[in-house]
């Protein structure tokens, strides 16, 4: 079994958080699958992405967002850091922190309009925040 | 191998074409910054972490069937860092404000990026150049050496060889040389050093003298040792061996130059006793 399916046995939070994010997948359009992360363990705990990634990948992603990049603004000035967009020759991604506990992946479809969808999925990080409350893996 | 990229002129245009506040351009192999449109200087332990994630993403993105990275966007609170990937060891970071128009800023960039990959991969192809040129002329160095080691070591065998063989074919009368040498000393112990020289050219004749010839030197062998050193017997063992070698003609047999060996060890043990 693997980390993320015992996981989200143990917690109902997780149970919870489960179904939202398969519910905003589901709902949304341009977004192709989800995965958040908690932090700072950078274990994925919730997924709405069928495809498997290496998980100590998306740690060391997932990680960069409160720690490198996070100092890369300080040191440049440019404040808090809200999220990070990444674009791939064939893909865009949109990474942010969802509270202090969770950091949310999204995959966002190659004929989406990301900004509009950075929008929505930054609503949908506060709704992350609530549920996982003070939940730390 | 010198990388010297100049893409100056490329990040003065962003400078000046664009909204950006200002570039760095970093290589991210070594971690040192190439170029810079802005005061704030970086630490180096930033720049490892850059290009460490500059990996780590490349990775992700593969990992997700997205392809190669292009560019990762930061959006801080007071503006956005852009992180354009330049393969296959450039890092470029603009700096834009809160308000810029990334549309804009896309179409103004897509440009100039391009022309970047255009030289550096210009660059790379001179390196690519330079290095093989140079694995070649180290390639042939290295064959050149290994011929002339080859070609010494051929020759000094051949010197050994004929050296060896000369020795060989001296041995036989080198042995009756040594024989009235012996006679000649005074003190036993001289006269045992002459011995054990001529024991040791047996041996290294063993393979050239013939048994008719092996037959008078084994008797004057006898002969001498026993007028020399007195009687033992090994002297009766050396006449035996005479004796035998009497009924062959020729070099030794493999197995009788086996046999001769050992017993010239043994004749060597029983009658030389410093």
């Amino acid at each position: 079994m693997s980390r993320l399916k015992k996981a989200a046995m143990d917690d109902p939070r997780l149970t919870t958080l489960k179904e939202a994010v398969l519910e905003f997948t589901r709902e949304q359009t341009g977004i192709k699958g989800q995965i958040v992360i908690s932090y700072p363990a950078g274990v994925p705990i919730s997924s709405s992405w069928e495809e498997d990634v290496d998980p100590i990948l998306i740690g060391a992603v997932s990680a960069s967002i409160n720690l490198t990049f996070q100092n890369l603004c300080n040191e440049l000035e440019q404040g808090n850091l809200n999220r990070v967009f990444v674009n791939s020759e064939f893909g865009r991604v949109i990474i942010q922190s969802s509270g202090s506990n969770a950091i949310l992946i999204t995959i966002v479809s190659d004929d989406a309009d990301i900004y509009p969808v950075a929008f929505i999925v930054k609503d949908f990080s506060h709704k992350i925040a609530e549920i996982i409350g003070d939940y730390v893996y | 191998m010198s990388v010297q990229i100049n893409l100056k002129d490329e990040i003065d245009e962003i400078l000046n074409v664009t909204e950006i506040k200002g570039s760095i351009l970093v290589n991210a192999e070594t971690n040192k910054v190439i170029e810079s449109t802005i005061s704030k200087e970086l630490s180096e332990d930033i720049l490892w972490e850059l290009t460490v994630l500059r990996d780590s993403f490349q990775q992700f993105s593969q990992g997700l069937k997205h392809g190669n990275l292009n560019e990762l966007m930061l959006e801080g609170e007071n503006g956005f860092i852009f992180l354009y990937i330049l393969p296959p060891r450039y890092l470029l970071m603009s700096i834009g404000p809160k308000d810029i128009n990334l549309a804009y800023l896309k179409m103004g960039m897509f440009d100039i990026i391009e022309r970047m990959k255009g030289k550096i991969a210009v660059e790379e192809e001179r390196i690519r150049k330079e290095e093989e040129a140079r694995r070649k002329a180290e390639e042939e160095a290295r064959r050149k050496a290994e011929e002339e080691a080859r070609r010494k070591a051929e020759e000094e065998a051949k010197r050994k060889a004929e050296e060896e063989a000369k020795r060989k074919a001296e041995a036989a009368v080198k042995i009756f040389e040594l024989l009235s040498e012996l006679e000649a000393k005074k003190s036993k112990v001289e006269k045992y050093n002459v011995l054990e020289e001529i024991f040791d050219l047996i041996e290294l004749a063993i393979d050239t003298i013939t048994a008719e010839k092996y037959v008078e030197l084994l008797e004057q062998l006898k002969e001498t040792i026993l007028v020399n050193l007195g009687t033992s017997l090994a002297l009766y063992d050396i006449a035996r061996t005479a004796r035998d070698y009497s009924k062959l003609s020729g070099t030794l047999p493999e197995k009788e130059q086996d046999a001769l060996m050992k017993s010239i060890e043994n004749w060597r043990k029983r009658i030389i006793k410093k």
